[in-house]
Order: structure tokens, then sequence, then C-alpha cells
């Protein structure tokens, strides 16, 4: 159970850089993870991302700048508060998974008997008691991620720092780690996860950071930012003729596998006028009424392309 | 410290419990000693049953013609056909004729129904010397035909051995440091096919987020040294079993492993099994893959038995140039003292030598197979370059990963 304060910083990174040879992978990153918020970080492939987690785990030093974790310069106790999953993750396939998850337990500074108890209430937990004593390489697939995930949080760390958590999950597996990663998170620990599924991101995150070319590209609580994109209209779905409002510019029809007409409201127009005006109108009836936000996704592959033509 | 231990004590007991691991430390000296009672049964049974009865013969040169056969198990014939017919009807265990060319020729026709023991033969040689030699001192005859018992005494080492047991003063060093090489080899191996594992499946990066890698590579090393001690004792003990059982075999009488050979033994073998730990840990972390490790450390094991090649050297002349080169070479230092040990006294002060050289090299070479094992510990698929790999010596305690030596 984590003892850190709700909102207080856990990873604070200020101004890093890292170079490979002439290729900057992170060029001035500056960002805060806070306990008790799952922490997205976004980005396109060689974006810098695992470069950065990387370095937050001391595997790598950046050239310039500062990270402290815990509020200090990442050491071998430090160290031991963290889960890490990375993406390209594997176990000891010969050994049993009781003793794989012990010994790495150990590792991270349990006492082996408590290793051993919470390593069996886990895989209680998770359903895969009876395959205590099996070797890994006897347990499907999606029972190895399992084991994995139990792994990064065996030894009840403050942070838990996860490269793509879903990648090869089925849904009723991801659902179960998913549940697992929020209730980390709502008993005060923090969470990063590096990831290219956007609706985990919108599902589940609190704030986020996207980094495009090794830079900041974008950074602060997921609303925020999906609002700071979000356009002059509205989302309806009703019956009436949206183009007879005084307030409504143009209507945009309903895209493929969309429902609901695309409000484009004049200069000056709020939304809550324009709701005022349909309300007034005895000819127009709405089911729905929402400003139109566009989706994390949809951000994500506008940065990227503006960073392409930038 | 504390993680190093865990390491090791991983190291050792997931390693101690393998099949092959078990199959090598119990199956070879089972095999071994259940030889050495076979050859020692063997040889007692033909002792038992060297008695054929009566040997017949008949004599076709006329020089054993009235020739006395008192004492002896022979009965002498008219004709080969009577000691044939003698021989069919039962009353012979052999027989055998004297030709009239016998004195040119020294040839003589033996008949038997299965082997000859060594006593039928002595009895012959016997026979036919004593005869010729009528008129002669007998004992005169008896010390020609065994001129020689050698009692080979080994002023240098102390040792007394018998004369039919000379062989073993270069079989047995050769089977010694078979003993230490195999040890040697198959613990190095699991160290470096670990860690070729751990980055295969790409645990490395989970572990090293536990610990450093010079506590990863320390722990693996201690782990693996005692196992391959635990390994190498039972080896040894079952040779000093197998030796104490076949004492009955006149090849081994008076052989027995020497406490001062197995001593220094134990200390080079620990000093090269610190220096190709850390090098095989480098290549582990460094090759591709299994196969391409185990190609590259098949060079360095080539290296380490290069005195077997020269063995006629190390016997005709034991402290000669050729086995004080490979004495103090460091790859090839544990293979040429153990040779030479049991061969002759070798000079403290080249053994004290030898090992102030393996010491040095196997620090050194801890020292830089741990920067490359730290460096290359996140490199994943392809191999890096030699000039990549002298930057990451010269570079202190960076870690590199695919994407740092793609970009560098």
């Amino acid at each position: 159970m984590s003892t850190m304060q709700h909102g207080a910083a856990v990873i604070e990174v200020s101004h890093i850089d890292k170079s490979y040879g002439e290729f900057r992978a992170v060029q001035d990153l500056t960002f805060e993870v806070r306990a008790g918020e799952v922490f997205a970080m976004l980005g396109p492939n060689g974006a810098g991302k695992s470069t950065t987690i990387r370095m937050i785990l001391d595997i790598l030093r950046p050239d310039h700048g500062t990270i402290a974790v815990f509020g200090g310069a990442i050491d071998a106790a430090r160290k031991d508060r963290i889960g890490y999953l990375p993406e390209d993750r594997g176990l000891y396939r010969s050994a049993k998974v009781i003793d794989m998850m012990v010994y790495l337990g150990v590792l991270k500074g349990m006492d082996k008997e408590a290793a051993r108890q919470r390593a069996l209430q886990l895989l209680e937990e998770l359903g895969l008691a009876a395959n205590a004593k099996q070797k890994v390489s006897e347990l499907s697939k999606g029972m190895q991620q399992k084991v994995q995930f139990m792994v990064t949080i065996l030894h009840d760390p403050d942070l838990i720092i996860i490269d793509e958590p879903f990648s090869g999950l089925d849904p009723v597996n991801t659902m179960v780690i998913k549940d697992l990663l929020m209730g980390f998170r709502n008993r005060g620990g923090a969470v990063v996860m590096s990831t290219h599924q956007m609706y985990h991101v919108e599902e589940m995150a609190d704030r986020l950071l996207m980094i495009n070319r090794g830079q900041q590209a974008l950074y602060g609580p997921v609303d925020e930012v999906r609002n700071r994109y979000a356009i002059h209209a509205v989302q309806v779905e009703g019956e009436g003729d949206w183009t007879s409002l005084a307030g409504v510019q143009r209507v945009e029809p309903p895209g493929e596998g969309e429902v609901g007409e695309l409000l484009h409201l004049k200069p000056g127009v709020t939304s809550a006028a324009l709701l005022s005006e349909i309300a007034a109108r005895p000819d127009l009836t709405i089911r729905r009424f929402e400003l139109a936000v566009p989706s994390l996704n949809e951000i994500f592959i506008q940065v990227v392309e503006d960073g392409a033509h930038a | 410290m504390r993680k190093t231990l865990i390491v090791a004590r991983h190291e050792l007991l997931s390693n101690l419990m393998r099949r092959s691991f078990l199959v090598a430390t119990f199956g070879v000296p089972v095999l071994t000693i259940g030889l050495m009672l076979l050859v020692t049964s063997i040889t007692v049974q033909f002792a038992v049953d060297k008695d054929l009865g009566a040997i017949g013969f008949a004599d076709e040169s006329g020089l054993f013609s009235g020739a006395s056969t008192e004492g002896t198990a022979l009965t002498a014939f008219p004709t080969a056909s009577d000691a044939q017919a003698a021989f069919e009807a039962g009353d012979l265990g052999a027989y055998f004729i004297i030709p009239a060319d016998y004195l040119t020729s020294g040839q003589i026709a033996l008949f038997t129904r299965a082997g000859m023991p060594a006593n039928v033969q002595d009895q012959i040689d016997r026979f036919l010397a004593m005869h010729l030699s009528a008129g002669i001192n007998q004992e005169t005859v008896a010390r020609l035909l065994n001129p020689v018992t050698l009692n080979l005494d080994l002023l240098d080492s102390g040792r007394t051995i018998g004369s039919e047991a000379a062989v073993a003063l270069f079989i047995m060093p050769l089977l010694f440091m078979m003993i230490f090489m195999m040890a040697l080899q198959s613990a190095s191996s699991y160290l470096m096919s670990g860690v070729v594992e751990e980055k295969s499946n790409r645990i490395m990066e989970v572990l090293i987020t536990s610990l450093t890698p010079s506590q990863l590579l320390r722990g693996k090393i201690l782990g693996l040294g005692v196992l391959a001690l635990i390994q190498v004792s039972i080896w040894v003990a079952a040779a000093a079993l197998g030796l104490r059982l076949g004492q009955a075999v006149p090849a081994l009488n008076g052989i027995s492993l020497q406490a001062d050979i197995v001593a220094w033994a134990f200390i080079f073998f620990l000093l090269d099994f610190f220096l190709l730990a850390a090098v095989m840990a480098a290549i582990g972390a460094v090759a591709g893959s299994e196969q391409e490790s185990r190609q590259i450390s098949g060079l360095f094991t080539l290296v380490l038995v290069l005195p077997i090649f020269f063995l006629t050297s190390f016997i005709t002349d034991p402290n000669g140039g050729v086995a004080l080169f490979f004495s103090l070479f460091p790859l090839t230092a544990p293979v040429a003292i153990i040779l030479r040990l049991g061969m002759t006294t070798v000079p403290l002060e080249q053994i004290l030598l030898s090992l102030l050289i393996l010491t040095v090299t196997a620090l050194a070479a801890a020292w830089v197979g741990g920067r490359v094992f730290g460096w290359s510990l996140l490199m994943y698929g392809k191999r890096p370059g030699v000039r990549a790999i002298l930057r990451a010596i010269r570079r202190s305690g960076q870690m590199g990963t695919t994407a740092t030596e793609a970009r560098s």
C-alpha cells in the first residue's frame, strides 16, 4: 500500500537531453508524475518514450538535465520501490512460476517468505493458483502475460512504469489488468503508462505527455488537452432543420460510423446560447448535445502530422 | 552484496537441479568407477582361470628329446597327431608343436580351445629356454628371461611406482586435467547460456532495474564457481576412489592422487574459472544468439587445451622451453602446470610466477568483461563490432542499447 501523499511528485524530470551520436533522441523534456494518477506517455515509434523511461530507471543517463524519483536521485532503494514492465518482456521459461516470482521479488528487496505469500496471493487473485508449480513454458501466452504483470506489482511498489500494458491481451485479461492498475492508482500509487492504444488513455489516464521527435508536444490533464483541441462546434443527435438555427454557421453530416450532425457555430455564439435557442424551438428535438471534442487518436495524428510538416 | 548473494544462490540452485548437470556430475564418476571395477574383475577373473590343465607338445626338431617336464604342466608326445588325439579326447587344455626349423625360425604352433593366458606362454618360454641353455647356471638363465624388475623412484616428486604404472605418469595428469577442464567448461557455458537466455527472453531489462550489471555478473560468477567446485570435488573424490579400487590393475598399481597436485590444481582451477567466466559472460552478452556465443567460446576452449597438442614435448622435457611457455601463458597455464606436476617437480618460483600472471589476467578480464557485459545487456539482435566494444570498454558505467549503438 502506497504511503505517499496523494498528488505528491513521484517523478520530476527537468530539461533532460539525450543524444546518440548526432541523433537527438530527447530534447529539453520537462514533466512530472504525481502520486495517485495514471500518467500516459504517448508518441509515435522512435519518439523518445523508451529512452525517457530508461533514463527515469537509471538504465541510461541524460546528457543534460536532472531526474528526481521519490524526491531524489535514483538509487538502489528507490529502484526497489518501482515496478517496471518493459514492452519487450519475458520470463525464465524453464523455471517454475512460483520460484521465478519469489526470486524476482527477493531481488526487489522482499523477504523470501513474504515474496512467496504475496506471489501465492496474486496467483490466487488472477486465477493462476493451480499453475504455481508449473514451468513458465507450460503456460499459455495470456497466462504468461498475467505472470509478468504480477511480477511487476509483487513487491508492492509505489510507482509502476509499464510499457504497452495491454499488448497481446484478450479483452477479459485486459479488463483484469486495467482494474488492477486503477486499484493501484486509487490507493495512491503512480502509474506511468506508455501506449499507442488511445482509448485506454482516454479511459484510464489522468494526465498525459505526448512526445514527438524527442520533444514535448502535449502535456497536461487529458480533458484539458482534449478541450484545447476542441473546435467551435457541437455535436447533436435529434430531429429538425439545424440550418434554421440563428447561431449555426454550417451543418456537417455524420461521417461513416458516426451518429449525429456537427453544428459549426457562428463567431461569438456559445454552445450554451445555442442550447437555449434549440430549447425555445418546438420544431426541434434533441436526444444528445455535446461539445465537439476530438478523440485523443485524432489529436495524436494531428500532432504527429503537424510535427512532420514543421 | 545481498543481491549478489541472491543471484549466486539462484544460479547455484537452478543449475544444480539441471538434468544435464546431475547426469554429468554423477554419471561420469559412476561410469569411471564402474569401468574400473569391470577391468579389475576381468583381470582377477583371468588370473583365477589361467590354469588350462595339462599342455602337450610334440618335438619335431629333436632339440628337446628327453627334456624333463618335471614340475611343469607339460607332457611330451611322440608325434603331433598323438598330441592332437589327446587334445581332442579332452586330456589336454592345449598343445604345441615345435617344428623342425624351430632353431632358425623361432616359431611354434599352439592349439587351444580359447585364448592363451599369459602364464601358459611363460611356461612354454621357460621350458624352451631352460633346455636350450642346458649347461648354463640356472639363475643366470632366470635373469636372462626377466632381466629387469623396474621400480621407478621419482626423486623430484618423491613418488615410487611400478614399471607397469609408468604409463600413468602422463595419463594421470591428462585425466586430472580433463576433470578440471570439463568442470570449467560446463560451469562457464552455463553462465554464458544463462546470459544469452536472459537477453533473448528479455527478462534482462527487468533484472537490471533490480540490481546493477556488476552485481548480476558477480552473483553469476560466484554461484557457478561454487557449482563448478562441487562438481570437480565429486569427480576428484571419485577418481581417488577409482584408483584405490583399481590397484589390482597393474597399470594403476602404486598410482594415487597426490595432495600437492590436487591443491595446486584447485588454485589454478579457481583462477582459470574467474578468467573464463568473465570472458564467457561478455561473449554471452555480446553474441546475438546461443549458437553464435558457443562458436566464439569454442575458440577460447581450444586455446585452453593447447598444451595437449604438445604432449610429446611435455613428456620428453617437462621443464623445457615449450612447457615453460605454456605454463606462463595465462590461458594455458592451468593445463600446462597440472601436466608438468604429474611428470616432474615444477620449480616453485615458476608456479608462483604463473599464478601471478594468471591472477593479473583474471582481474583484467573481470574488469574488461564486466564493462562489456554491462554495456551490452540491452542490445538485441545485431552483434556489435569490435570498434563499438572497444569504445564501451573505454567508457565507464554507460549501458548501451540497440538504439544507442545503431545511432552512434
